[in-house]
């Protein structure tokens, strides 16, 4: 073999510069006015009072974007699509919208129901489900066109109505979970094949089941119940043992505090084999093996908790509360199971997000109208971002996590 | 005529306040504490509950005795309770178990043994709760109805939707409200709806504000952008 000459080794070398400056210039050049980048430090900030939502960069604490139209927001949550490019927000007048998060742009929003609560998407990314109040059901869509794959209505409550439906999430397998508020049941939908929707019913799971979560491996479906103490649990390894339940004594004797808000049990708060949950009408967050579902301990708080979420890593979960003491965030050692910080963000300290790898959580506060941006390790307030009645909080890596 | 009518009268009232002698005690609530929890009282004596909290209910419960929880009593509120029977009583918070109390009731020489027990009861000693920042008494403050309409909008709206047309909680515009009549209302916003996620919202408002909050939804809320 020849060796190359020194002339020739210059040139391939020059060859080589001028390719990789075009690649680069290649790179910063923007489609339209779209960003050409990664998504994997975006995000998604929802401002429940003007129907609009905030693209931010968690990497730079700065806004990219504000998205208009959304309809009502006062109660709202996001999915994204598999590639992290498209947010799908579920809003309260059943309204469904697919934004472009690269671009900020309005890809799409249909109108599906009267009143709506959350949604999900399906494991393989094709199918976006949406929970309704009104009409009582779950309604599912192709995530490419939003068109119309599937309604599934809920059982009957009366002549009228079908009962509310809650807890919706995706699991492995294809499936969609939920609960049915009005007539205590969970519905496991399996969407193998989209054009016939499998339907196993499991009822007299207990009274008003008012939200549900998934366990972060898919296997555990686990839903809150209010009429009554307790939670109940399906293993979707085997769902033929049925739905059983779980901490049914908790509760027992003490009285219930007036509920001023509903607890959210989006995500689940485990570290090692505890987990970390709201209790309803207590100022508590119960500690739970996750092992045998056995309550362990209970964590007296400042209110009854809304969000009870691990930082990523699991060294610590963190707390906020229900009006009245909503201005309050507890941090819990979750070796120790003692509170090691409270920190006072304001009035209105609605939900709290960690970024990807938990360095910083991101805090919104409504009545401050700003979202505050803490370190993990030092709760030292890095920044501040304004933002219009924030609530949700939704960063890219719920992406790739089942059950968000 | 005119001095003894006075005169008998103020003789009478001596009388009668010497042979009942009742004395009322005062024991706080406050961070959630009893203060003081012990106290010494003599048999006929009443003792009154004042709650101090600036947002936090209470409830005082001799559980022991096997009676129900009474009723929660918010700031400003008391609750009285008489004790015609020597003895230990210990008490606790229903909604708060750690917080506990106790009654010693003695025998008092020189007071009659029994008088008759009273009813427990539960009184507002101000109308206008801690929360509350309007003082004048005959008029809500333009401030405070924004405080009002905001919460409304914001806390009611976290289960009936921020435009009040429903959520997880039924529709809050004027042609489902109207089928309650206000007083029904009044109590809903101000008791709660047991078996529901109603919550009472007493604490919150006094009753001038409920009864101007449920005429508001009567009417309609118009919706301001903000």
């Amino acid at each position: 073999m020849k060796r190359p000459t020194l002339k020739q080794t210059v040139l391939s070398l020059a060859a080589l510069l001028l390719s990789s400056l075009l690649f680069t210039t290649s790179i910063q050049a923007k489609e339209g006015s779209c960003n050409v980048r990664g998504t994997g430090d975006l995000g998604l900030i929802i401002e429940r009072a003007t129907g609009s939502a905030q693209v931010v960069n968690t990497s730079t604490h700065k806004s990219l974007f504000r998205v208009k139209g959304l309809g009502d927001l006062s109660h709202a949550s996001v999915v994204y699509s598999r590639d992290a490019r498209y947010a799908y927000v579920f809003g309260r007048d059943g309204g469904l919208s697919k934004i472009d998060i690269l671009c900020g742009t309005l890809v799409k929003r249909i109108v599906q129901g009267g009143n709506s609560i959350g949604g999900a998407i399906s494991q393989d990314g094709s199918l976006i489900a949406v929970s309704n109040y009104e009409p009582g059901g779950v309604k599912i869509f192709a995530s490419g066109d939003l068109s119309l794959v599937a309604d599934i209505p809920a059982s009957k409550v009366d002549d009228k109505k079908n009962s509310k439906t809650v807890g919706l999430v995706d699991t492995p397998g294809q499936n969609f979970v939920f609960s049915l508020y009005d007539t205590g049941e969970t519905w496991v939908v399996n969407m193998s094949d989209p054009t016939k929707p499998n339907i196993t019913r499991y009822k007299k799971i207990g009274k008003q089941p008012y939200d549900g979560l998934v366990t972060p491996d898919g296997r555990h479906y686990i839903a809150g119940l209010f009429g009554e103490d307790g939670m109940a649990i399906l293993d979707l390894w085997h769902p033929e043992k049925g739905m059983r339940r779980i901490m049914d004594h908790y509760g027992r004797g003490e009285k219930k505090l007036p509920v001023y808000k509903m607890p959210h049990l989006e995500g689940w708060a485990i570290a090692g084999d505890r987990a970390f949950l709201p209790a309803v009408g207590h100022h508590e967050v119960l500690v739970v093996n996750s092992k045998d579902w056995k309550q362990q301990a209970h964590i007296k708080v400042h209110g009854q908790p809304i969000f009870v979420i691990a930082r990523p890593d699991g060294r610590y979960v963190w707390v906020n509360f229900a009006f009245p003491n909503n201005d309050t965030v507890q941090v819990i050692d979750t070796e120790t199971l003692k509170i090691v910080k409270t920190l006072t963000p304001g009035k209105g300290t609605l939900h709290m997000e960690f970024t990807p790898r938990g360095e910083a959580v991101w805090i919104s506060v409504r009545d401050k109208d700003e979202v505050q941006i803490y370190n993990t390790e030092t709760f030292e307030k890095k920044a501040t971002l304004p933002v219009t009645k924030p609530s949700g909080i939704f960063f890219t890596s719920r992406a790739h996590t089942t059950g968000l | 005529m005119k001095v003894i009518l006075p005169l008998l009268f103020f003789i009478m009232m001596n009388i009668a306040t010497t042979t009942l002698a009742k004395t009322t005690h005062d024991i706080d609530i406050k961070k959630f504490k009893f203060s003081p929890a012990k106290i010494t009282i003599d048999v006929g004596d009443t003792i009154r509950w004042t709650n101090k909290e600036k947002r936090q209910y209470h409830s005082v419960w001799f559980e022991q005795l096997g009676e129900p929880e009474p009723q929660y009593f918010f700031p400003n509120e008391f609750y009285e309770r008489s004790f015609d029977k020597a003895g230990d009583f210990p008490y606790r918070c229903g909604p708060h178990p750690k917080m506990t109390g106790i009654v010693h009731v003695q025998q008092a020489g020189k007071k009659q043994p029994s008088v008759p027990k009273t009813k427990s009861v539960i009184k507002v000693e101000d109308s206008s709760t801690a929360i509350t920042t309007n003082k004048t008494s005959s008029e809500i403050s333009q401030k405070r109805r924004e405080e009002i309409l905001y919460l409304l909008k914001h806390d009611c709206g976290s289960c009936h939707g921020m435009t009040l047309k429903g959520g997880l909680g039924p529709s809050l515009t004027p042609d489902s409200i109207n089928k309650m009549s206000t007083e029904q209302i009044v109590a809903t916003i101000t008791y709660g709806r047991p078996g529901t996620p109603m919550p009472p919202w007493k604490p919150f408002f006094n009753e001038k504000e409920t009864l101007w909050l449920a005429q508001q939804l009567q009417k309609g809320i118009e919706d301001k952008k903000e």
